[in-house]
């Protein structure tokens, strides 16, 4: 680490040294060199021992267990085996790379879920040490969908009330929420509303009369960022928001009507009022859309003279980062709490859709239908959060990109409901298999800065899920489980089949096993409105 | 469709559940035009197990290329792969490709045409704007090109672009949905010059 110190100090060079020149160039090695670098220490959890890429300040850790490792090192054996033109880094190459970064701590870690995203792996959860002058914020550490997230909706409905109208239901859920590319938002919204917006946060959708006051208890943050700046945030990025305000958006996104389908534990199940099996909730996945993914882009250039100004030597171009306390650092994170903020909002949004459509469905009110959020978590951000670390506490900066914040029960920062249970976690799983409730452990936060996994997780390509599977035999299948289905593409329908990620039960049963959180509650999909 | 009856046989479940303090319920003051929004598009689109059969007239047509690109795999992501003569072509291609994943082509018409201008540093930043112009290009007009016309100019150690598109304002009733792209990334970004061949790799977040 000293003689890398060395080298960055020569780096400190004037703004108009080429970009280049602060990428480190990668290692070639075989796939049998790669392995003495990575070892098991526990069943579910390996380490990356520093050597695997150049400059790494600490260890890389991920967790998996033995069917999902195969997953994670046949990627690695391919990239070895690839002739470099095309392909991807591997996430463990990636994992690496970020341990690499100034100012980590601990160790870069990463959840079951974890697969090759760009700059960070998907999964990837590093936390930066606030009082290091050289620590850093990374863009790619948060990733593009700014305060992606899930939350969950309860209902006193259950199953066999929605039986005869499941049909119905799932398309007026399709009218109430557009979905797709293009789909413009059914909430009128002028360019002062968006402001506010992002400044407020979900207090503006409670002003607004989109949602309910104690809508806000049951959200990270109270649903909204202080540190919000919406002057920080370009104009591009506004104007790419603003028709899409209460839009689910594509991808993996989606809304679903689930119901409870097993309890792990009674008393936790309970305290969130989802302790009946056969009870029926919603799930809404989305994030900040294109205002989010343009904040991301735009900081992702203006970080890159801020590296070639302050000489920051990175393994990986994507991992553009700035200094957490230089200008550039400063104007990411005000602009990423204002998308973040834009992101709980769009989610209130579609939660009173959501609410709507129940209501219109059921000739009742959202209040009679008890439906109440239980929870609302991000699964895409950086936060300044405290953390023991060798038996200090410290201020960092954690990044979580494709990782849910799980706080243990008695955290301050969670709410006064779920003190005795900890922190739900919510797990999307793929379309037509499950999605799980968890909720965090002291284990968690001493081992992972109190996070855990965020979904399933990519085990196939794309394209390849697009060759190989057909949409009629997806379908049928979902037909066959009795789940309705509103997709805007053909295409995602083969893109997002379930065979086409790993499957989330292992990954869930592997964070559970490792202790890093806890099943409460699994969740089965009767009806799917997606992108 | 009558209120189900034993919406409140569930004492166990409320008992248990927290407390809240109850507090007033004010509608948007937009509620009525939300409303109306929501009639506006009531029981269209979407695609179901009755509308199969259109998906299958459909996707005979998909799969289609415009040019000269390709779809490589990408775990969460996708690759695009686009190649031609010179780099003006190349570059061509790849807005293209882009466009490509986020509807059907065969379904745009070249009824307009557009034009974008700007100044990159340097040939990696060049590939990453011209995407990027595009996509911003269309979230906040709708615009999508089937076709394309590149010119670059290296001047005084950076790029000068202009890149006319031809196409038509995306449709929700006309065109269909493809994937939405989120970003354009630098990771693995690649581009291999030969004297006859430009070569360009791009990885866009999906």
């Amino acid at each position: 680490m000293s003689s890398f110190a060395e080298k960055t100090g020569d780096c400190g060079a004037p703004s108009t040294t080429p970009a280049v020149s602060t990428v480190r160039p990668r290692i070639v090695r075989t796939y049998e060199e790669h392995m003495k670098y990575i070892k098991k220490l526990t069943p579910n959890s390996w380490q990356i021992l520093p050597g695997f890429v150049p400059g790494m300040r600490v260890p890389g850790i991920f967790y998996v267990n033995e069917r999902l490792e195969q997953l994670m090192l046949s990627e690695l054996q391919q990239s070895c085996d690839g002739t470099g033109i095309g392909g991807f880094i591997p996430a463990c190459s990636q994992i690496a790379n970020v341990a690499a970064l100034p100012g980590i701590v601990k160790s870069s870690i990463a959840m079951p879920d974890v697969h090759s995203g760009y700059g960070f792996s998907i999964g990837n959860v590093a936390a930066f040490d606030m009082n290091d002058k050289d620590a850093i914020v990374s863009p790619g550490g948060v990733g593009f969908d700014i305060n992606c997230g899930v939350r969950l909706l309860r209902t006193n409905l259950f199953e066999k009330d929605i039986e005869g109208v499941k049909e119905n239901l799932a398309q007026s859920l399709f009218d109430h929420i557009p979905v797709g590319v293009g789909s413009k938002g059914v909430i009128p919204t002028s360019p002062s509303d968006l402001d506010s917006a992002l400044e407020l946060g979900m207090d503006w959708s409670l002003r607004e009369g989109y949602a309910w006051a104690e809508d806000k208890e049951h959200v990270e943050e109270y649903g909204r960022m202080l540190q919000a700046d919406p002057r920080k945030v370009s104009k591009r990025a506004k104007k790419r928001g603003l028709p899409q305000l209460g839009t689910l958006g594509a991808g993996n996104h989606y809304c679903e009507i689930q119901i409870v389908d097993e309890v792990h534990d009674q008393k936790a199940a309970n305290r969130m009022g989802i302790g009946a099996r056969g009870q029926v909730v919603v799930m809404i996945h989305s994030g900040s859309r294109g205002l989010g993914h343009q904040v991301a882009t735009d900081s992702l250039v203006e970080m890159e003279r801020a590296m070639a100004r302050d000489g920051i030597v990175v393994n990986d171009r994507q991992l553009a980062c700035a200094k957490i306390h230089s200008t550039e650092g400063q104007n990411y994170l005000a602009a990423m709490s204002a998308a973040a903020n834009f992101a709980w909002v769009n989610r209130s949004a579609m939660t009173f859709l959501a609410r709507q459509t129940f209501a219109k469905m059921f000739s009742s009110t959202p209040d009679d239908l008890d439906m109440h959020v239980v929870y609302d978590v991000s699964h895409n951000i950086a936060k300044v959060e405290q953390h023991v670390v060798d038996d200090q506490l410290r201020t960092l900066l954690v990044h979580r990109k494709g990782a849910t914040r799980a706080f243990p029960p008695h955290h301050p920062l969670i709410p006064v409901d779920y003190q005795f249970t900890g922190q739900p976690v919510l797990i999307g799983g793929t379309m037509g298999t499950c999605s799980y409730v968890l909720a965090g452990t002291q284990k968690g936060m001493d081992e992972t800065f109190g996070s855990t996994c965020h979904g399933a997780g990519r085990a196939q390509s794309r394209a390849k899920s697009r060759r190989q599977l057909s949409y009629t035999d997806v379908l049928d299948n979902l037909n066959k489980k009795g789940i309705s289905i509103r997709v805007a593409s053909p295409k995602l329908v083969m893109e997002e089949a379930p065979e086409s990620y790993k499957d989330v039960t292992e990954v869930v049963n592997t964070c559970h096993d490792a202790g890093i959180s806890k099943k409460v509650v699994k969740l089965r999909p009767v009806a799917v409105v997606k992108g | 469709m009558p209120a189900p009856q034993n919406r409140y046989r569930l004492s166990r479940l409320t008992r248990s559940r927290p407390s809240y303090t109850s507090t007033p319920r004010t509608l948007p003051s937009n509620s009525s035009s939300i409303a109306i929004a929501v009639e506006e598009r009531g029981g269209r689109g979407g695609v179901n197990k009755d509308s199969l059969k259109d998906m299958e007239a459909k996707s005979a047509a998909h799969g289609k290329v415009h040019g000269n690109y390709e779809y490589l795999p990408h775990t969460a992501d996708i690759q695009l792969h686009s190649w031609g003569p010179t780099l003006n072509d190349t570059l061509s291609s790849l807005c293209i490709a882009m466009f490509g994943y986020m509807t059907d082509l065969t379904y745009i018409n070249l009824s307009s045409e557009q034009q974008i201008t700007f100044k990159a540093d340097n040939l990696n930043n060049l590939i990453f704007k011209i995407l990027d112009e595009w996509l911003v290009h269309f979230h906040t007009t709708g615009f999508i090109c089937k076709e394309m016309v590149t010119q670059v100019k290296e001047e005084g150690g950076g790029w000068e672009v202009e890149c006319v598109g031809k196409g038509e304002n995306f449709d929700i009733e006309k065109h269909t949905q493809g994937t939405e792209v989120k970003a354009i990334t630098y990771s693995n970004l690649q581009i291999h010059q030969k004297t006859d061949k430009v070569d360009i790799y791009v990885i866009i977040d999906i």
